[in-house]
């Protein structure tokens, strides 16, 4: 009976979390697929350590949805880096077609500034939460926020006035 | 407008992802599996370590002395249970005797030279349906094994296995008077093999229940011949046949037939003798001849003709079984047993020998005793056997069996493919 309690309140969980869930997914990924691919991963990897889950189950399952992605990019990081220096050019004026929006922007950043990012812009946590949540030092968290503060304006400096606003 | 916002207008696109309906019941697969395999590996390990353990000790066994192949230390009795090999050609013979452990036919063993290991064989129509003649005789250099072979009244043989390439070369027997064949109870090979003696007896009558057997009767096959040339006079059992071809055996007196004359010479009575050699006439037509018994103290061998010699083990409660076969003239390989002992389980293998020192020493032991015989060319009365590991069917309270090294290397094969799994679902 008790892995039927268990099945239910997984089900249950699922069913009220995953709206939220995707749309971190889709700020940490910027790709609908790699989105829905993040949170398939993250429910599945919950539903084996179910049993091993004390109290709320979201902190655990964001936690693999956040170090996930990043592993994910970092076995793919040299596809992805090749070529970033010419978008750290900076964008000339003249050419409104190479702006790039900040969701554009964000995904020329690399998933660990943009993981650190949206944990500290979208889901509000301070900066020794951010650190807890990742695994890594606050010091880390606090540099790469910065680096990937500066790279969005220098990406697109449009944006200066909303990066530079932030708190 | 702050980056928080914007933030929020860009997730606010999000498409709500689609979890599959058995999410749940793939991930508690997935979990069951892996418990599987942490437990398969933790089996491993201790199989693994389990293995090392038992091969550890006896890493100190002695190595293989000789890589041309010796005569095993100790010799066991395989179980049935191991079946029979259909190919003859299992390589040279270190020894070869006739297991008891089969009711139904007759069962060989064959040791291997060079790596001791057993291999159980049934030799075409080898035997006699009463269970009398299961003689066999390895040649010296363990090539070839000899042994005496009844398919149907009159039709009695010899056969030669080659061990190396399997064949098997036909020597009839004589049919006598009654038309039904010889029995053979003795058979025995020169120094190095270039004959082959065999002893035994007429059958007279002959059913599927028993037989009825006649007068002695002995012959000599040369090394490759396909027939038999019977010897003069009457009884030459123990005896013993030279490189030449003489034949010589003590009774009362030495008998000896060097292919044309027969000659008696009066010998000492020593009492009932077990096995002789035969050696090379002299110049002057005289020969020596060795024969092993059973004296009032024990095990003794003596030399007869011209002169005597004699040596005794000096212990009376050891008596020679069977004598396995000779490394030199002067020297006999035999089985023993102590009188005191009951039930006996294992014999000693020892050497008797007239050249001087101790008249008895042990080399080893064997489970079975009775048409035993060992490829002499392959024992020196300096290095007379080797040691070789402990067959993975023997339980001789040495440690693990070989199946405890198998089941670690299994267990490291499901180890390893258990890291591998691990690697690959933490990569994916």
């Amino acid at each position: 009976m008790a892995h039927a309690d268990e099945e239910d309140a997984f089900r249950a969980f699922v069913l009220a979390r995953t709206p939220a869930l995707s749309r971190t997914a889709y700020l940490l990924t910027g790709d609908a697929h790699l989105a829905e691919d993040l949170v398939q991963t993250a429910l599945f990897k919950a539903a084996r350590a179910w049993h091993r889950i004390q109290g709320d189950p979201e902190p655990y399952v964001r936690r693999i949805l956040y170090t996930q992605n990043i592993s994910w990019w970092r076995s793919r990081r040299h596809a992805r880096e090749h070529g970033l220096g010419g978008y750290d050019a900076p964008a000339r004026d003249a050419d409104v077609d190479l702006r790039l929006t900040l969701e554009a922007a964000l995904a020329r950043l690399t998933a660990k500034q943009r993981t650190v990012l949206v944990l500290r812009y979208f889901e509000d946590l301070t900066e020794v939460q951010t650190a807890e949540v990742l695994g890594i030092g606050s010091g880390t968290v606090k540099s790469t926020g910065r680096q990937a503060l500066a790279r969005l304006r220098t990406l697109a400096p449009e944006l200066a006035d909303l990066v530079g606003r932030t708190p | 407008m702050t980056l928080h916002d914007e933030l929020h207008r860009i997730a606010d696109r999000a498409p709500v992802a689609d979890v599959p309906d058995d999410t749940w019941a793939r991930g508690r697969r997935s979990l069951h599996r892996s418990r599987a395999l942490t437990a398969a590996a933790a089996v491993a390990v201790l199989a693994l370590v389990a293995g090392l353990a038992a091969w550890l000790p006896t890493r100190d066994e002695p190595p293989v002395a000789d890589s041309a192949g010796g005569v095993p230390s100790r010799i066991y009795d395989p179980p049935s249970g191991l079946g029979t090999e259909p190919d003859l050609a299992v390589g040279t013979a270190a020894a070869a005797f006739v297991t008891g452990r089969s009711t139904s036919h007759v069962v060989v063993v064959v040791v291997g030279a060079r790596d001791g290991a057993y291999h159980r064989l049934r030799l075409p129509d080898m035997g006699d349906p009463t269970g009398l003649g299961t003689e066999l005789t390895l040649s010296p250099d363990g090539t070839r094994l000899a042994y005496y072979a009844r398919t149907e009244p009159g039709d009695t043989s010899l056969r030669v296995v080659d061990l190396r390439d399997g064949s098997v070369t036909r020597v009839t027997l004589p049919t006598w008077q009654a038309g039904l064949g010889t029995l053979v109870t003795g058979l025995s090979s020169s120094p190095t093999g270039r004959w082959l003696l065999w002893t035994g007896q007429v059958i007279t009558g002959w059913s599927q229940n028993g037989g009825r057997y006649g007068h002695s009767v002995a012959g000599r096959v040369q090394e490759g011949g396909t027939t038999s040339e019977t010897l003069p006079g009457g009884d030459w059992q123990s005896g013993g046949i030279a490189d030449d071809g003489s034949v010589a055996v003590v009774r009362n007196q030495l008998v000896r037939w060097d292919g044309e004359h027969l000659t008696r010479t009066p010998v000492p009575d020593d009492g009932s003798i077990l096995s002789s050699t035969s050696t090379r006439a002299t110049g002057t037509g005289a020969a020596t001849v060795t024969a092993v018994r059973n004296g009032d103290d024990g095990p003794a061998i003596s030399r007869y003709a011209p002169t005597s010699d004699s040596a005794g083990s000096a212990d009376a409660d050891l008596r020679v079984v069977e004598t396995l076969g000779w490394i030199d003239d002067d020297t006999a390989v035999v089985a023993t047993t102590r009188d005191a002992e009951s039930g006996y389980d294992s014999y000693d293998l020892g050497l008797l020998s007239l050249d001087g020192g101790q008249p008895y020493r042990s080399i080893g032991t064997t489970d079975v005793v009775g048409q035993l015989t060992v490829a002499t060319a392959l024992m020196s009365s300096d290095h007379p056997t080797v040691d070789r590991p402990t067959p993975d069917w023997a339980d001789d309270g040495g440690g693990l069996p070989r199946w405890a090294y198998a089941l670690g290397a299994l267990a490291l094969v499901v180890l390893g493919l258990a890291l591998i799994r691990r690697f690959r679902t933490r990569d994916s």
